[in-house]
């Protein structure tokens, strides 16, 4: 893969344009406040401004997340907020408040589905969330968080075993449809 | 293979984290009556997924950067440096220093601090060296090196040692041995590690008894990377987030004596290596291009240069008129690599050019089946999970191609495949030479070169939907060999005849398609699409990006400003997340299916097509049951990054239907308007050729590319097998190189000591003057029983003086055979290849058939413009080569 001929404002405005959401949510699970997230996802767009662009093509999602989580970490740190797990909640309970595309039968397993990712131990979540939200492969993964390929395999087969265990009531039923 | 519905390997098949190989082997054996239960897992898991996606996708809120953050960042990117306020991520020595002594890595410290150009310098001159060390190893041992390292526990087939006693028996093994030593800890100094294989070893420890559990489900076997006891820190993942964030910050504490900017230790040093990745990246551009493919890349070029040095000079009229005097040269220029018949693991090792051995420093799980069979591996084998806990190579993602060898008559008389009308593979090959790099060779798929270009069409016999033409004469790169050309031409449809034409245009909108060759590339064509259609027929638009959208209901063209509204209105943004958009596609598409008229769903895409999940398999199986529905599906890849040609390809083979790659406008113009107006009427489905051999007159034959095609020779009869389909005025040319009875293939084998040889064991039957039979079995578009048609060719069709269409096919196959460096490609190089090109310029002129030329000359112009573009692409090609 390669952007040889995108200027470098095309290629950060293009990762922009697909990462500035997601990152931003991300962030969010470590920061609490969304004010926050979004200066942690500007640091790492400037980030970006600055890298070799050539070596990021190619991994740029996985850069990506990697470096908005290190910047994450440390603004938390720097501004001393041991958040609490209650607000980190909070924080993802109000990213759930304006669902823009819910389907209206899926809404009950949706709920318990979120009820049950929160349930799960942080890294499988963590894990499960940048697999299943973000699309990002194990590898990639394993790049952001600084996990060996097989651990990150273990985290989503752990957390798919639980969510199956827990779905088996919604499934049963999908499969009877 | 049995599967119990506990593997754990169901769930990476699901989320498509499995090589191909693997997610092949486990497609297959899930489709076994005992692996029932399994199958029902994968559905019960896919369900899982889905929902999962489903609940997840609700929470993404429209949560943006404010304007005036991204217009600083945008202003900062114009710059091309952070701002001065925003110093984080500077690396400073003392910061390296801690990280290298906490961490116990050895990493030279030049690299981390932006170089100075004489560094960078020196930078590339080390690694040049090592590259020429690497060289100098014996053949096939340099996959060996770093996976030691990774794989500390030595492996039974991570022993150099082992491989190297068998092939080098009587050398000095414990010097190579060193010396491969030394170049694994100069290529981790040199920053190359990863290109090698090297695994990021940053990851903390795993407590015991989450290893133990995971040792129990069979996650750890050889597989880890043996990061046990060298780092102290526990794993930071498996604490609660507030203690996790705890230990983070206590760290930072430490380290904020040295002013450290901002990541913890593990991470700083894959930041780290990222960073001083990225300042070294200026000396090597070859590199950069393409990290993972590179070495090959390097080690290639010099081959190929070398060899067209070594051969002489060879003149059309050589080749085609007077093949004779040319004989014999060709054997110089082959790799080690035999025949099927004897030694094809040993062959297969010894071959450096092999991709799938070459392109990633690892042998392929075929290759380890070969040496398991062989006895080379033991019985402590690690399993499968070892080679798939590699980096796999991101970004653009091919399959890997392994040539067919020779294969003889009296063996295998009979050769089957699916045609295959897909041209994507010459554009993208065309995008890389344009970008001045070689193409991966994986992406060389020489069907496809083939078949972009338009050749004199046979006309039709009687009811058959197409004309079969076959013309053989000897090979130009190999002048002792002859090459059979088999073409299909479709029959033309006047456009006034076709059936109502119902397309539904999925589109992906994700940010990523802004780029002016994208999107907007999109939207002009389908302008001008939109100009070649009757009032009568139906256009419906469906987006996919944040969410996929139904953009336009399917609307009757009458409504053109309705449509060209839609149309308009498309712009790209957000992220890509398909969920849904290939459903809703099709759904429309059937609900306004068109009898005896042009159903197709036309995919316009610049990368992973992520429908739903990530999963491939329930990707294609999705498709695979949609197109039993008579909705073709072409599948159109736009622009570069994160290209997934792959994944396009095969989509298009799942959904009966075509893939393109749309490089430029022009490009556009030809598929959209040209091509998808006239040709997008599929006349012939599931059509199959299978090929017999006379063993009277042919010894050996081999097909240049269709590898992915092949089908069983028993699946050509068998109208449950789905293959290939062909539309009003494509052709499909299949090359076969064939080896006259008597003679030996070249590159050959030695003949048999212990079993009857060939002459002995042909057949005394009365000679027969047919030199092969072309059969092709095929069904009407809507129809489910096949019909069968038979071209039989006869031995005095061989021909000296061969059609323009033949030299010219034989250039752009020898093409492909150089630029992938193929064992097979005798003595072919781009010089030769230009002098056929020309000879073969003009389709009509020297045509053995006198043609009677019903085409437009303006389509002739055509068809001669896109070959001299064609010469044009080789002589850049060599330009290339010469660097």
């Amino acid at each position: 893969m390669s952007s040889e001929n995108l200027t470098r404002t095309e290629w950060v405005r293009d990762a922009m344009a697909r990462y500035e959401t997601p990152l931003i949510r991300y962030a969010q699970r470590f920061t609490g406040s969304l004010e926050t997230a979004q200066d942690v996802v500007q640091d790492t767009f400037f980030k970006l401004c600055v890298a070799e662009q050539a070596q990021v093509d190619g991994h740029l999602a996985p850069w990506l997340y990697r470096v908005c989580r290190n910047r994450a970490l440390d603004v938390v740190k720097k501004e001393q907020r041991m958040r609490p797990l209650s607000d980190v909640e909070m924080a993802t309970q109000a990213s759930t408040a304006a669902p823009p595309n819910v389907v209206a039968e899926n809404e009950e397993t949706g709920a318990m589905i979120q009820a049950a990712m929160k349930a799960l131990p942080d890294a499988q979540e963590e894990a499960f969330r940048l697999k299943f939200q973000d699309r990002l492969s194990y590898k990639e993964i394993g790049d952001v968080t600084g996990q060996t390929t097989n651990q990150v395999r273990y985290h989503i087969h752990s957390a798919l075993k639980t969510l199956r265990e827990k779905l088996r009531g919604q499934l049963n039923l999908a499969t009877e449809l | 293979m049995k599967i119990t519905k506990d593997d754990p390997r169901l769930m990476d098949y699901v989320l498509n984290e499995l090589e191909t190989e693997e997610h092949a082997a486990i497609e297959a054996a899930l489709k076994l009556e005992e692996n029932a239960e399994a199958r029902a897992e994968v559905a019960t898991l896919r369900q899982v997924v889905d929902l999962s996606v489903e609940a997840l996708s609700t929470e993404e809120t429209a949560v943006e950067l404010d304007a005036e953050q991204r217009a600083e960042v945008f202003k900062e990117a114009a710059q091309g440096e952070a701002p001065a306020k925003k110093p984080f991520f500077l690396f400073r020595p003392a910061f390296a220093l801690a990280a290298c002594a906490l961490l116990g890595v050895g990493l030279v410290l030049n690299g981390y601090i932006v170089p100075t150009k004489s560094e960078r310098m020196e930078l590339a001159d080390r690694q040049e060296t090592l590259r020429a060390r690497i060289e100098r190893l014996p053949e096939g041992v340099e996959r060996f090196l770093i996976t030691d390292i990774n794989n500390p526990a030595g492996s039974a087939q991570a022993s150099p040692r082992r491989f190297l006693s068998e092939i080098e028996s009587g050398k000095d093994l414990d010097g190579i041995e060193k010396e491969m030593d030394t170049i694994e800890e100069e290529l981790i100094n040199a920053g190359m590690g990863e290109q090698y294989g090297l695994l990021e070893k940053n990851s903390a420890d795993i407590p015991a008894e989450v290893e133990a559990q995971m040792e129990a489900l069979g996650y750890l076997g050889d597989t880890t990377s043996g990061s046990a006891g060298t780092q102290a820190e526990p794993m930071a993942s498996s604490i609660p987030a507030p203690i996790m964030l705890k230990q983070e910050a206590k760290k930072f504490e430490e380290w904020d004596d040295l002013e450290v900017g901002s990541i913890s230790g593990q991470q700083a040093v894959a930041a780290d290596r990222l960073q001083r990745a990225a300042e070294l990246a200026k000396p090597a551009p070859v590199a950069v291009a393409a990290p993972p493919a590179q070495p090959l890349l390097q080690r290639s070029v010099p081959v190929v240069k070398a060899e067209e040095e070594s051969l002489p000079e060879i003149t059309t009229e050589q080749l085609f008129f007077n093949s004779s005097v040319g004989a014999g040269i060709g054997a110089g220029g082959f790799g080690g690599g035999g025949g099927r018949a004897g030694g094809r693991a040993g062959g297969a090792l010894a071959n450096r050019t092999r991709p799938d051995i070459a392109t990633d420093g690892l042998p392929s799980p075929e290759l380890v089946d070969e040496l398991e069979a062989l006895g080379y591996l033991g019985d402590s084998q690690p399993s499968r999970d070892y080679y798939f806990a590699y980096p796999r190579q991101s970004g653009e993602a091919y399959l890997p191609i392994e040539e067919k060898a020779f294969a003889s008559v009296l063996q295998k008389p009979l050769s089957t495949f699916s045609i295959d009308v897909d041209t994507g593979a010459y554009s993208n090959v065309r995008r890389f030479i344009e970008q001045g790099r070689l193409p991966d060779p994986n992406a060389v798929r020489i069907e496809e070169l083939i078949n972009y270009f338009d050749y004199v069409p046979n006309t039709p016999v009687g009811d058959v939907p197409f004309g079969v033409g076959v013309e053989v004469a000897p090979c130009p790169w190999q002048p002792e060999h002859w090459l059979s050309k088999v073409v299909v031409s479709g029959k033309e449809v006047d456009a006034e005849e076709r059936g109502d034409a119902n397309l539904v245009f999925l589109l992906d909108v994700s940010g990523s398609m802004s780029d002016a060759n994208k999107l907007p590339l999109v939207k002009e064509s389908m302008k001008a699409l939109l100009k070649e259609l009757r009032p009568s027929d139906r256009v419906a638009l469906v987006t996919y990006a944040g969410s996929s959208q139904v953009v336009l209901k399917s609307t009757a063209v009458g409504e053109g400003k309705r449509i060209r509204n839609a149309i308009e209105g498309l712009h790209a943004g957000g992220g890509t997340n398909g969920s849904g958009g290939i459903e809703a596609a099709y759904r429309i598409a059937k609900a306004h299916y068109v009898d005896g008229g042009i159903n197709r769903v036309i995919l316009a895409t610049d990368g992973d097509f992520n429908i739903g999940v990530t999963h491939h398999g329930g990707l294609m199986g999705l498709i695979t049951e949609h197109a039993k529905s008579n909705v073709f599906l072409t599948a159109l890849g736009f622009g570069m990054g994160n290209y997934k040609d792959a994944t396009l390809e095969q989509l298009a083979d799942k959904g009966n239907g075509n893939y393109a790659y749309i490089d430029g406008i022009a490009e556009a113009r030809k598929v959209l308007v040209d091509e998808l107006s006239g040709t997008m009427i599929t006349i012939a489905k599931d059509v199959k050729i299978q090929v017999e051999f006379n063993p009277q007159h042919i010894g050996h034959y081999r097909l240049i590319g269709y590898e992915n095609r092949a089908l069983k020779d028993r699946d050509f009869n068998d109208d449950t097998k789905d293959a290939g389909e062909i539309g009003a005025g494509h052709q499909v040319t299949a090359l076969y190189e064939l080896v006259p009875a008597g003679q030996s293939p070249q590159p050959g084998v030695d003949a048999l000591k212990y079993q009857a040889t060939e002459s002995d064991a042909r057949p005394e039957r009365e000679l027969s003057d047919e030199l092969m039979n072309v059969k092709l079995r095929y069904k009407d578009p809507e129809g489910s029983v096949s019909a069968k048609i038979e071209v039989p060719v006869k031995r005095d069709a061989v021909t000296r003086n061969a059609s323009a269409d033949f030299k010219f096919v034989s250039a752009v196959a020898g093409y492909g055979l150089v630029v992938r460096n193929s064992q097979y490609r005798g003595n072919a190089n781009l010089d030769a290849v230009v002098a056929w090109a020309e000879a073969g310029k003009q389709p009509y002129n020297g045509f053995a058939g006198g043609g009677n030329p019903r085409k437009m000359m303006e389509e002739v112009d055509d068809m001669e413009d896109a070959r001299q573009d064609f010469i044009d692409l080789v002589v850049t090609t060599k330009t290339l080569l010469q660097r």
